[in-house]
């Protein structure tokens, strides 16, 4: 049977019980109802036994009472006397705490945040723009310097290059001047160098004209001392070199003119194509190992061109009308 | 017309007379045991002269001249 309908039973039973008990108590109960029910007797018992309590001796032990009050008076003192002793102690702790925050909080609301000058050249290349320490710098197309403002106070200069530009340092006694690419970064203390590290190259290349620079590879930590006429690249694909360059090569962006000594016509393509002055295919591809002398105008890339080629017995012709590729045919040349 | 046929005639003297100006600077140089191909670099960087020649056809000699007050068409 479920719980529920036992207690409504006896909750049934027990109304039962006390109707009748009220009914006899007004002396209107029926003739079968006469004689003390069960309950009446437990209830006049209780009374009774109620009655009879405060006859009986109470002796309460007032001096252990008295014991256990002060037991608990002089743990419940102890315990306050250790919290007193340490409160100092937290206290100076958390006002330290406090000030070293609000020192951090003035401090870095304090310094202004670094200014940054950015130099972009889209489709033209910006010429011998001048830098806050006296420095100049051109930058080539589609390329991209950055650096605080005024290149700092004190410590070194510190420049991001995105691209291709040229470097004319002026030096400063304990103040390196230190251009950072995506692969390498370069340090100088005073010198004329091109630095090229466009993002699809996926490498950085450095040409020195005068004085030295060192070029770093920060993941192997190899460290390139390039001089002048030297060049030197961060490949992090196909490794990193330098080499010796007879005239500069890599500024044909800036001069307009490659001064070839000895190139292969391989590299003349190279610099060429890097450059976006023209766009070179041969008929041959030993063609490329052909060694000429001269020297190559960009605005006359045909004419220039093409006396190299005929003085090496080749022939140059345009791949189209008014078209910047031109094709290079004939015999290779001894190798 | 004749303006034009007049300037192509000056500039066509100029370039003329600037190739003979260069083929008849003199030239004070002695080559001892030099390369070819390192005295023709020479006669461009240290003496102006353009040049444009093919390094692969240049015969592999040591040459051993001495030049003094040669016009240039003489040391070609």
């Amino acid at each position: 049977m479920p719980e529920i309908g036992v207690g409504v039973m006896i909750f049934a039973g027990m109304e039962h019980m006390w109707l009748t008990i009220i009914r006899r108590l007004k002396g209107s109960s029926s003739s079968g109802e006469d004689g003390p029910l069960p309950l009446q007797q437990e209830a006049e018992r209780i009374w009774k036994a109620a009655g009879t309590y405060k006859n009986q001796a109470f002796k309460p032990d007032v001096d252990a009472g008295w014991a256990r009050f002060k037991n608990r008076m002089q743990e419940e003192k102890e315990g306050r006397r250790t919290t007193i002793r340490f409160l100092p102690l937290a206290s100076a702790a958390a006002g330290l705490l406090l000030l070293t925050a609000f020192a951090v909080w003035r401090f870095e609301t304090r310094r202004p945040a670094p200014e940054w000058t950015v130099w972009s050249a889209q489709k033209t290349p910006l010429e011998k723009m001048a830098l806050p320490d006296g420095s100049a710098v051109w930058l080539n197309r589609n390329s991209e310097l950055r650096f605080v403002a005024n290149l700092g106070k004190k410590g070194p200069r510190k420049l991001f290059l995105r691209g291709e530009a040229f470097f004319e340092v002026t030096p400063v006694p304990g103040r390196p001047f230190i251009v950072q690419t995506d692969q390498a970064q370069v340090e100088v203390l005073g010198t004329r160098f091109n630095l090229r590290a466009y993002p699809k190259d996926q490498a950085t290349e450095v040409e020195v004209e005068r004085g030295k620079v060192a070029l770093l590879d920060p993941q192997s930590g190899q460290r390139l001392i390039l001089e002048k006429n030297m060049r030197g690249w961060i490949h992090p694909g196909t490794g990193n070199g330098s080499a010796p360059v007879s005239l500069p090569e890599a500024q044909l962006w800036r001069t307009g003119v490659l001064a070839c000594r000895g190139l292969t016509l391989g590299r003349i393509k190279t610099l060429l194509e890097q450059h976006d002055v023209a766009t070179v295919e041969f008929s041959d591809l030993r063609l490329a190992n052909c060694r000429v002398t001269g020297t190559i105008q960009a605005r006359h890339i045909e004419s220039s061109l093409g006396l190299l080629c005929q003085a090496a017995g080749l022939t140059l012709q345009p791949a189209d009308a008014g078209s910047n590729t031109f094709r290079i045919s004939g015999v290779p040349c001894k190798e | 017309m004749r303006k034009s046929l007049l300037f192509f005639f000056f500039l066509s003297f100029c370039v003329s007379a600037y190739a003979q100006q260069t083929l008849d600077k003199k030239i004070n140089r002695i080559f001892a045991h030099s390369s070819l191909e390192d005295a023709l670099y020479v006669l461009l960087d240290q003496d102006s002269i353009p040049l444009v020649f093919s390094n692969d056809l240049l015969p592999p000699k040591d040459i051993f001249v001495a030049f003094r007050h040669t016009p240039l068409r003489e040391v070609l």
